[in-house]
């Protein structure tokens, strides 16, 4: 399994944020989380990014548990993650954004160099090539527009080449047009290059058109976990409808 | 919160606001205040100096013709190549000492933010003591020290410089946003990646038009400085002005003005490609 989550919970403060999920997505699926905001989602893909570790339970990528790993080269191998506010470097340029990807294979002294004449360029290029906007590299990352900061984004997990993309909430910052365009670019760079893909989404029309498996969440328990074509109204009515019970 | 009708009552009164609170009666007593002053001075007796006039209109004359004569021209070069020195050693002696200073009391160098951290707070202290006094006090402390050497210049320049450098790099180091340095992390960098891939590319054009602006700024405070007897541009005003030789004063503060114009449209210049 690329993701395998065994029965993980997860607290703050007095909330239960996760509550005893269990899920495992098989490598080169897409999936997509969806739910009400405060449902979980976020929690979720933290602790499949190991930025948040569980109460109980245990959290594992491609059979390596995440509990013995720390941020760094070897997690940055296992897992990338794409944010809502795309989270450029805004000075730098769009090249140097996309090749900061290579940042945990490149040691202090070659990534330094690089600043100043980038390295592994043809890389890069051919990343911002596959996302649209090659001849955006030599601008300033926040001249661009909110959908082309995000194909930056997508193009610098690209040249991380991690084996699990986390996307959380990828389009909720951009207009419905831009918003599948990306989602359509990010569903579609996956399944090409083989690449596991977890995101969150609150649009579930939008999701249902691009992943392959959908997941409801909410109160921090999985509520249902089907395919596109098997998610009816009345479940979606239950996910989203304001008094509720976790199963 | 129905259940404690304390904060209730709290709340209600936040609503009102009090006589003194409300705008209207503040403008009132404040336009009241100011009528009653402008009425209280003695417009008659010297407020305005009756031979100021005369004065001022033929220093206004004396801009027209300003002194070009070859002497005071040769002076000119001098003095002003004698200001930029001041300027440019004292910035570069700032630079060197205020950036770590600033580094260190923005707490970024630790995973904590360094709130306990004994270097940060003494860094902080030394930064608001360099800048506590002004460049002309120190002026006078180094002359009276080392006496009229270009090095009492240069470092009162830099000790207060620096100060005010350090600060407002400490603060640049700090507004980072954390979510692109989050993202630099998740792709496998190390800290110090994070540093020069993260902190530094967004620092550096607001602490570089910063330190532009504070070259200004060393400029004209170079100038002052030759009051106290150091040399330089302001030597020549001063001297121009004792003399009641306008015409000279002017060449002296229009090489001034041209010198800080000069500077501003290289920073300008410098800015526009700093990108990477």
């Amino acid at each position: 399994m690329a993701v395998l989550l065994d029965g993980v919970s997860r607290r703050y403060g007095e909330t239960l944020a996760v509550n005893n999920v269990s899920l495992a997505v098989p490598s080169g699926q897409s999936v997509v989380l969806v739910g009400p905001s405060g449902a979980g989602k976020t929690t979720l893909l933290r602790l499949m990014a190991g930025t948040v570790k569980p109460d109980s339970g245990g959290v594992s990528l491609h059979g390596q548990d995440l509990a013995g790993l720390s941020p760094g080269r070897e997690l940055a191998g296992l897992v990338g993650i794409v944010a809502q506010q795309y989270d450029l470097v805004a000075n730098l340029s769009v090249l140097q954004n996309v090749l900061a990807g290579r940042l945990g294979s490149w040691g202090l002294w070659r990534s330094l160099m690089s600043l100043v004449a980038p390295r592994e360029k043809p890389l890069a290029m051919q990343a911002l090539t596959r996302v649209g906007i090659v001849d955006r590299a030599y601008r300033r990352a926040s001249q661009l527009s909110g959908g082309e900061q995000q194909r930056v984004a997508i193009a610098r997990v690209l040249v991380q080449d991690p084996e699990v993309v986390l996307a959380d909430e990828p389009v909720a910052s951009l207009d419905p047009a831009r918003a599948e365009d990306v989602l359509g670019l990010l569903t579609g760079v996956a399944r090409e290059s083989g690449k596991t893909l977890v995101a969150s989404m609150h649009a579930v029309e939008l999701a249902a058109k691009h992943f392959d498996r959908l997941v409801g969440v909410r109160d921090g328990c999985v509520q249902f976990d089907s395919t596109p074509d098997e998610v009816t109204p009345e479940m979606l009515d239950s996910l989203y409808e304001l008094e509720g019970l976790c199963a | 919160m129905r259940s404690k009708p304390v904060e209730m009552t709290v709340l209600r009164r936040v609503g009102e606001p009090r006589l003194f609170e409300s705008r209207r009666v503040l403008t009132l007593i404040l336009t009241a205040a100011l009528a009653w002053s402008l009425l209280n001075v003695g417009w008659s007796d010297g407020v305005l100096h009756a031979g100021g006039l005369a004065a001022l209109r033929e220093m206004g004359g004396a801009l027209l013709t300003p002194d070009l004569s070859g002497e005071v021209l040769a002076k000119l070069v001098g003095s002003v190549w004698r200001t930029l020195a001041y300027a440019f050693a004292g910035l570069s002696l700032a630079l060197v000492i205020g950036f770590p200073l600033g580094l260190v009391a923005s707490g970024v160098l630790r995973s904590d933010g360094g709130g306990r951290d004994p270097f940060r707070w003494a860094a902080r202290l030394l930064l608001a003591h360099l800048r506590a006094v002004h460049e002309l006090v120190w002026a006078w402390l180094f002359v009276a020290a080392v006496g009229l050497f270009p090095m009492a210049a240069v470092l009162a320049l830099a000790l207060p410089y620096s100060g005010i450098l350090g600060r407002v790099f400490a603060e640049l180091f700090q507004d980072v946003p954390e979510g692109p340095l989050r993202a630099l992390r998740s792709a496998g960098a190390s800290e110090t990646q994070v540093f020069w891939h993260g902190r530094v590319p967004f620092v550096l054009s607001d602490a570089l038009s910063y330190t532009f602006y504070r070259l200004e700024c060393g400029i004209r405070s170079a100038t002052v400085l030759s009051f106290v007897g150091l040399g330089g541009l302001g030597f020549h005003i001063q001297v121009a002005l004792a003399d009641l030789a306008y015409s000279r004063a002017w060449t002296f503060i229009l090489g001034l003005i041209a010198m800080i114009v000069l500077v501003e449209a290289w920073s300008s210049a410098i800015r526009r490609r700093v990108t990477l």
